[in-house]
């Protein structure tokens, strides 16, 4: 009974040495940062302690592989960038191979071919070329951390590496080796809270923005597919601005996103929605915010449409229901009208667990308009697919060009779109107007296979005929 | 003298007619309708790219990619020496874009579809 319990007793201590030894050497190896200087030279911030006396006490590591041969010559010294009279009690020591050196020069200055001021480990043999080995140097900071260089001198080739403040500061935070405790990360997600958006959510890290955070994008729809339009590309105008949240592993957990009407130059009530291509509908646990659905088309209990395989999204059955018409029947498109307005749509989905960006795809997504209210009759971007209750049968007809066996959609007999996607706001021709009239370099960047302006859209000049463009909104 | 003075008109007449002919003729697309381009069947109509950027870090931190002006895009939590992908969807025209990591700002050329970059 006596031995047993002295067993016990030893495989305890066995196992909290093993937990203890385990989880101190992983904390160090996560928190340290390592550069590459160059043959065979590395630098590793290995500790950095703040001292509670207005300094700071920093480790770097020195090694070499042990490469050898022109291009991993032997170490000839070994300097450290810092701020005249912000350093001091420089110390090294070797820790592994046969690494020796004369003397350390506390500088500031170090030598005219020295790229910067600081210290340096002179006359330095026994590693490199050929010869691995590792050195610690040790040294005290005053006042702040400062970005420093350092050159691992081999031969006559510096071979310099940067340290910023941050690389310091991040080592210092996660080894915990700060003066006062300070919580960096609130929710524990492993994003600092200065980066994320949502610190005190652990499901969520990152706001990301399509087109930008200040950019919305816009979408150009003919809508009279299958026939050809008139090519104005204002029958609808849609703009949108899409948020995708992240989680800290960078999967996307939600879809934010606002859409308004810029102009409408048609007389069909045309739906908008979006498919998102490789997810299903059950990846999704909720949608809200859309306008008009209701009663509308069929829909699964989470908002997605029902009856497809693929997600699809309807963010508003009619424009109308967003509008305000200031004027004609025309919206925004008639110069001599008075200016309408936009309600704006805003759509929050929700996945049902966090997904790859790689699946959910870039914004807009796949972006198509339902004509004057006709659910199977999509229009899409050029070679964009349809969702699976699109009526195929009107592929090929009237002056479509689609061949669904070869993955080729709403393109024309005349290889004409009937949707263009511009990544900013699009300011749109007005009616009557050829697009190629209004955009100078709209005919060249088509006719290039879009190898010559393809920014033919931007207020640029000699780009546009302004008299021919929507000023209003 | 009279003949001088008509001499003269006629002179700058030709000179202004000739001045004119020089000018720049107007783009021929600029005219066209666009049912009368001539374009590629294969021809994308596309305004954006996808380039896939692959992103190393040193240290588990935040990386922000901007546009060069600034606006920000995207943010990706990178994990120590692990290489992180991802597709963005960047207008054709756009030829670099910025990144921020640990202190660090670096442009970014965008010149081929696939790009790596490795934090140092």
């Amino acid at each position: 009974m006596k031995n047993l319990k002295k067993i016990l007793q030893l495989q305890l201590l066995i196992v909290l040495l093993i937990t203890l030894t385990g989880f101190h050497s992983y904390a160090v190896v996560s928190c340290q940062i390592s550069k590459t200087n160059g043959g065979g030279f590395s630098t590793t911030i290995q500790t950095v302690t703040q001292n509670c006396d207005n300094t700071y006490t920093i480790v770097l590591i020195v090694s070499h592989n042990g490469c050898s041969g022109s291009n991993c010559k032997a170490l000839g010294h070994y300097s450290v960038e810092a701020l005249p009279g912000t350093y001091s009690n420089v110390q090294v020591e070797v820790l592994s191979g046969n690494m020796t050196y004369t003397n350390i020069d506390l500088g500031p200055n170090i030598g005219g071919n020295e790229p910067f001021q600081g210290f340096k480990i002179d006359g330095i043999e026994g590693i490199g070329n050929g010869m691995a080995g590792s050195f610690s140097i040790t040294y005290t900071l005053s006042n702040q951390l400062q970005s420093e260089r350092t050159n691992a001198k081999a031969g006559n080739q510096n071979q310099i590496v940067s340290f910023t403040v941050e690389d310091f500061q991040y080592v210092m935070n996660c080894m915990g080796t700060t003066c006062t405790p300070v919580i960096i990360d609130t929710d524990g997600d492993g994003v600092i809270d200065e980066d994320d958006d949502y610190p005190d959510d652990p499901s969520r890290a990152y706001n990301n923005y399509y087109p930008s955070l200040y950019n919305w994008g816009s979408l150009a729809y003919e809508d009279l597919w299958p026939s050809k339009g008139d090519y104005d590309f204002n029958d609808l105008v849609i703009l949108y601005h899409t948020i995708i949240v992240t989680d800290a592993n960078n999967n996307a957990v939600d879809i934010i996103s606002q859409y308004t009407i810029k102009a409408i130059g048609a007389s069909y009530h045309n739906g908008f929605a979006f498919q998102l291509d490789n997810i299903s509908p059950d990846q999704i646990e909720s949608v809200a915010g859309q306008v008009g659905i209701s009663g509308y088309i069929p829909l699964n209990a989470n908002g997605t449409e029902a009856n497809q395989p693929k997600a699809v999204i309807f963010v508003f059955k009619d424009p109308e229901d967003l509008i305000h018409r200031a004027q004609g029947s025309f919206f925004n498109t008639m110069p001599t009208n008075n200016i309408g307005t936009s309600d704006t749509v805003t759509l929050n989905l929700h996945f049902t667990y966090p997904v790859s960006l790689s699946l959910v795809g870039n914004p807009p997504f796949n972006p198509f308009i339902v004509k004057n209210g006709i659910r199977n009759t999509e229009i899409h971007l050029p070679n964009y697919i349809p969702t699976a209750l699109a009526d195929f049968s009107l592929f090929g007809t009237s002056d479509d060009k689609s061949n669904p066996e070869i993955g080729k959609y709403y393109t024309s007999t005349l290889n004409l779109p009937w949707a263009l996607h511009i990544p900013e706001e699009f300011d749109h021709v007005i009616e009557y107007k050829k697009i190629t009239s209004a955009y100078l370099h709209f005919g060249d960047w088509a006719e290039s296979n879009g190898q010559v302006y393809p920014d033919w859209y931007k207020i640029e000049p000699g780009y546009r005929v302004d008299s021919l463009i929507w000023q209003g909104y | 003298m009279k003949k001088f003075i008509i001499l003269t008109a006629v002179g700058l007449m030709l000179f202004a007619v000739s001045c004119q002919k020089d000018r720049l003729p107007d783009n021929p697309n600029q005219q066209k309708s666009i049912t009368e381009l001539n374009i590629n069947p294969n021809f994308d109509w596309k305004t954006t790219q996808t380039y896939k950027i692959t992103l190393t870090g040193y240290a588990n931190s935040t990386c922000k990619i901007f546009y060069p002006n600034g606006d920000l895009i995207q943010k990706v939590f990178l994990h120590t020496n692990e290489p992180f992908s991802i597709n963005l969807s960047l207008p054709k025209a756009l030829t670099t874009i910025q990144l921020q990591y640990m202190g660090q700002k670096i442009q970014l050329k965008l010149q081929d579809n696939e790009i790596q970059y490795v934090f140092n």
